[in-house]
């Protein structure tokens, strides 16, 4: 690989860049994505430490670092010619409390601007061990986390390749489907966002999860298949909307419309692999608090949105509208970024996790016994749910900011969740 | 309009682009999330295959057995 490449920023943090503006400013750029692995086994800290230095994605992320230029609203990811050190990122917690150092692992920041980008937590037990990985939301999404521990598992060279670039011959046509995009943005987002005064982000991130029983995640799917249509992302996002609806004193400052943005993969067969994608693209649903009645209405309504948006071309116009940002000059940027949300930004997240590729694998040599994927934390209302499946048990893992929701309010949205779930 | 076997062979090639495959690879029986369609590129057939026949894909008709493969998806269109 050529050291001295440039890169544009993944699909992940072009999107985040644009409804997240104030988070940005107030806490650097991206957020963190991070994975948590289970193994059976005591691993040597000499092993680890040799099988992560060499992983050819880690090695990429040591390399990495951002660039901004004055005259762009967005930066740049560039490869330094001298890495990091791995030793520099990895770090040990032995006979220390397991929860303390599963908590610190998790609120760790990865920032390029004070830290590293990348960090690696190993926590032991008695008969296990725990690696944590929290990545800067730059460098990888979810799929790209998935690739990254399959590249651990497979014991394959993570592949790496620069972005697709924008093809000049379709430069009009893509400013026409950005402009397209951003009118429906404003249009289905504006009166709702711009009644999100919020003060600057100011908690750190918390997260709880809540894991169904091989009965229940049975039990769910059943429902699934036999009484929703489409798919599952609009059961569970209608299950999680559902709760919300319920708990309305969770985003008590979101009045009108929810605003749920649901980021869908679109790595082609040649990007599949890879940890950066920019083939990110976006479908965007609204359900009226208080209309919502239940999970199979609201079901039938995201997929019937989710009809209208694909028969529109939309999920293809927004990825247009990301690309068409890097030709923006700054002012232009500011004032277009702000007009749907007025400079500020709320958001509530959704992912839907593939089975996992470390299904019945062993990671580092060893089985695995459980994997998590921990939403990054966005902000405002900082809610950002995940919904991940490992060996036939549903998780559901809720990430938030913990200045706006407080512990026992999460735990009491994972179980109407849950129980939305089952009936 | 086309036959049953034309609409199968121009949802073959609609995947092949869309999964950079080769068209022969892509059996119309196979369960379409195994070959790697996540649910919007499986709308996203379906609205190809709509605009294709001239025939209208009606709400009721997204269940997850209508939408598990080339076969059934095109099966349910010929029927309607």
């Amino acid at each position: 690989m050529n050291n001295n490449a440039s890169y544009n920023l993944s699909g992940a943090d072009r999107f985040q860049l644009f409804f997240d503006s104030v988070a940005r400013k107030n806490t650097g750029t991206g957020s963190v994505i991070r994975a948590a692995v289970t193994i059976a086994g005591i691993l040597s800290e000499t092993d680890v430490y040799n099988i992560v230095s060499q992983n050819e994605a880690i090695r990429f992320m040591l390399r990495s670092s951002l660039l901004k230029k004055w005259y762009s609203p967005i930066f740049r990811l560039v490869q330094k010619n001298t890495p990091a050190d791995p030793v520099t990122i990895m770090n040990f917690h032995r006979g220390e409390g397991q929860e303390e150092a599963f908590q610190y692992a998790l609120t760790r920041d990865c920032s390029f601007v004070t830290g590293s980008p990348v960090f690696i937590d190993v926590i032991y037990a008695s008969d296990r061990t725990q690696i944590i990985f929290s990545v800067n939301h730059v460098l990888m999404d979810h799929a790209g986390m998935e690739n990254l521990l399959a590249s651990f598992s497979e014991m394959k060279t993570m592949q790496v390749k620069p972005l697709k670039p924008l093809r000049r011959k379709f430069i009009l046509k893509r400013i026409a489907d950005a402009i397209v995009a951003t009118l429906f943005v404003a249009a289905i987002s504006g009166w709702n966002l711009k009644r999100l005064n919020k003060k600057p982000h100011s908690g750190t991130p918390a997260f709880e999860k809540l894991e169904l029983s091989i009965e229940e995640t049975t039990q769910t799917k059943t429902l699934l298949t036999n009484g929703i249509k489409v798919n599952a992302l609009s059961f569970f996002l209608g299950a999680a909307l559902h709760a919300l609806d319920i708990h309305e004193e969770l985003l008590a400052e979101v009045k009108g419309n929810y605003f749920v943005a649901v980021p869908i993969d679109r790595r082609s067969a040649a990007f599949r692999n890879v940890i950066l994608s920019n083939y990110l693209s976006f479908i965007y649903f609204h359900a009226e608090p208080g209309k919502v009645k239940s999970v199979k209405d609201i079901s039938q309504s995201i997929s019937r949105q989710m009809i209208a948006q694909a028969k529109q071309g939309l999920p293809e116009k927004f990825s247009s509208l990301l690309d068409v940002f890097r030709f923006i000059p700054v002012p232009i940027y500011s004032a277009f970024i702000n007009l749907p949300s007025k400079g500020h930004s709320g958001t509530f997240a959704f992912s839907l996790l593939p089975n996992s590729r470390l299904e019945n694998k062993s990671f580092l040599g060893h089985p695995v016994i459980d994997v998590a994927h921990y939403a990054p934390v966005i902000s405002p209302p900082g809610l950002n749910i995940v919904f991940n499946e490992f060996r036939g048990r549903l998780k559901i893992i809720l990430s938030f900011d913990d200045s706006r929701i407080d512990k026992l309010q999460a735990k009491e949205l994972l179980q109407t969740i849950r129980k939305n779930l089952l009936n | 309009m086309l036959n049953q076997k034309e609409t199968v062979e121009a949802a073959k090639v609609f995947l092949s682009k869309q999964l950079e495959l080769d068209p022969a690879s892509i059996e119309a029986n196979r369960d379409l999330k195994s070959i790697g369609l996540d649910s919007f590129r499986i709308i996203e057939l379906v609205l190809f295959l709509e605009r294709k026949t001239g025939v209208a894909f009606p709400d009721h008709a997204y269940t997850p057995e209508n939408l598990k493969s080339v076969d059934s998806i095109v099966s349910c269109l010929m029927k309607l």
